[in-house]
């Protein structure tokens, strides 16, 4: 499902519950605005005792105070049971908004809250601010963001990465997760959003087309919309795409590997990792024979990758 | 002259008999002054009619306008279209079609040079609509239009060519974003390889070679530079044939 798309959904009316397996395996807990996080009967101590982000959205083209009201209950609450929590606040609708008052909006809002948190004697809160908007990949950028400092491993990551690139001649890469199009970990040269924004679409492209050829189609010709759904794990085509990376595939090495010459000198290069991850990467082309280079960088990326994840007890995993 | 009249009926009009009539006196006058155009007849608006009523109405519709038509001497070529699915990429693929003279020639091309690079399938493209302009499956050729009537490989989606059209076009539209347009794609996945590049000033190839685990025995060691080497090598000779028109 597109960003766009979610204007279609209805709102949520109870709390609800969901799984992601990937790199790293996360459950997300959806508990709609109208709820009363305080009622007793309601066991909110103990969700706040396991999680480790908590999101809280705002709509920004609406009235805010209450919210900000609401949000600053929460916090002193969870952060009480649990300080290690994250606190993510998604300033959401910004589209409505013009560039200027976007960002007098999200001023005005950390202003509002940091002011209230130090008023009621908090520190060390652990909180950050995305602006979002269905209208664009904020959403995913915004989420990745917020993945990432779930993830333990991720200055390992980075930092092979950042290796990778520097001696692959690589501009800037991604470390995606295929289901999701949330990126794990990247480079640390800035995260420019179109470049995002390519990456991510070059995934649907390589998927894609690689399904049209799948020997039996029709599994998937339920699904008209060839985009793929960042909630849903129950495609059955990217079921074959994450099976691709477990061990019965065959053992010369990745599965999904795509390139793309672009007409100013760029080359998008994709490479199926581990786990339902993909690198996706872009190199300023200088000739094809360096192709061969990165192709053998990226393969011992992999194998780093899978080391890495070799000794992760909660997640066994064959490689 | 007109070379094409595309004639777009919304299927769910009010007012059936006066559509019919502008289509008619279009026909006459289509008659007077290029009695060689082709017409088309889309029947748009498609997915409002029931699913199961769809073929029904399409038939029935396209009964009534070769009647009304008959005195012209028009063969009328048909779609069902809606703008929910990719029924339009077909039709515009099929009119787009009956423009290219010489198809054959290409076709009869694009057959050996699938024949040679071994490839599962050849798909020719126009290149600022990414529309199909042909393809060749396992050895066999078909126009885009012929390959609707005579079913190809069972297996594989008979939507796909529609399909590739559209992800091409939204790959194309995310490459502008870094001002851009792309040159190449090459793509090694588990259920095929594929390769897509250009051919002649006007077209773009898409070669689909089958996984290296399928391939027949003695095939496997067909990598993706052979078959860049092969379009490289054959763009003289299509671009020949596309300025011989």
């Amino acid at each position: 499902m597109q960003p766009l798309e979610t204007l279609y959904i209805e709102s949520t009316a109870k709390p609800t519950y969901e799984r992601f397996d990937s790199l790293v395996n996360f459950a997300v807990q959806e508990l709609p605005g109208q709820l009363d996080m305080f009622e007793p009967s309601y066991d909110s101590e103990r969700i706040f005792a396991q999680v480790g982000s908590l999101i809280y959205v705002i709509d920004s083209q609406d009235e805010y105070l209450y919210a900000l009201q609401n949000l600053q209950q929460i916090i002193e609450y969870a952060f009480k049971i649990n300080p290690a929590i994250n606190f993510e606040v998604l300033i959401h609708k910004v589209d409505g908004l013009s560039d200027d008052f976007r960002l007098d909006t999200q001023r005005d809002i950390m202003q509002r809250v940091t002011d209230e948190l130090v008023d009621a004697n908090l520190e060390g809160v652990n909180i950050a601010f995305h602006l979002t908007s269905i209208f664009d990949h904020s959403i995913y950028e915004a989420f990745s963001r917020i993945i990432q400092k779930l993830v333990p491993e991720l200055p390992v990551l980075e930092n092979l990465l950042d290796i990778l690139c520097q001696h692959s001649g690589i501009e800037k890469a991604f470390l995606f997760d295929v289901n999701s199009k949330i990126y794990l970990a990247t480079d640390s040269s800035p995260v420019d959003v179109e470049t995002y924004q390519v990456c991510s679409d070059f995934i649907d492209v390589a998927v894609d087309l690689d399904l049209l050829y799948k020997p039996s189609y029709t599994q998937q010709q339920q699904q008209p919309q060839t985009q793929q759904t960042p909630e849903s794990n129950n495609s059955p085509g990217l079921a074959a795409v994450t099976n691709g990376s477990g061990p019965s595939q065959t053992p010369e090495g990745p599965g999904l590997k795509c390139t793309s010459k672009l007409h100013n000198g760029m080359v998008l290069y994709l490479s199926q990792m581990i786990r339902g991850l993909a690198l996706v990467g872009m190199i300023r082309s200088e000739g094809v024979q360096k192709m061969t280079l990165v192709d053998y960088n990226v393969e011992i990326f992999r194998q780093g990758l899978t080391r890495v994840y070799a000794e992760d007890p909660l997640h066994p995993h064959p490689a | 002259m007109v070379e094409v009249l595309i004639h777009v009926f919304d299927v769910e009009s009010k007012e059936v008999t006066k559509d019919i009539e502008t289509f008619i006196r279009c026909l006459r006058y289509l008659r007077e002054f290029s009695p060689d155009a082709k017409v088309f007849v889309l029947l748009h608006k498609m997915d409002l009619v029931r699913a199961e009523r769809r073929d029904e109405v399409f038939n029935a519709t396209m009964r009534t306008l070769r009647d009304q038509a008959k005195p012209f001497e028009f063969s009328l070529t048909g779609f069902a279209t809606s703008i929910w699915d990719e029924s339009l990429y077909k039709a515009w693929s099929s009119i787009v079609c009956s423009l290219i003279p010489n198809m054959a020639t290409f076709q009869k091309h694009l057959e050996s040079f699938a024949d040679i690079s071994e490839a599962q399938e050849v798909v020719l493209f126009e290149r600022t609509t990414f529309l199909v302009i042909s393809h060749v499956s396992g050895g066999q050729a078909s126009t885009f239009v012929s390959s609707i009537k005579s079913k190809t490989d069972p297996k594989l989606d008979p939507k796909r060519f529609e399909k590739i059209s559209n992800i091409i076009k939204t790959y194309k539209q995310s490459c502008s974003k870094m001002r851009s347009q792309f040159q190449t794609v090459s793509l090694h996945g588990l259920n095929c390889s594929a390769y897509i590049d250009t051919l002649t000033p006007n077209t773009f190839i898409m070669v689909v070679m089958p996984p290296a685990g399928r391939a027949p025995a003695g095939a496997n060691d067909i990598d993706g530079n052979t078959i860049i080497a092969n379009i490289r090598a054959s763009r003289t000779w299509f671009q020949t044939i596309e300025e011989s028109n």
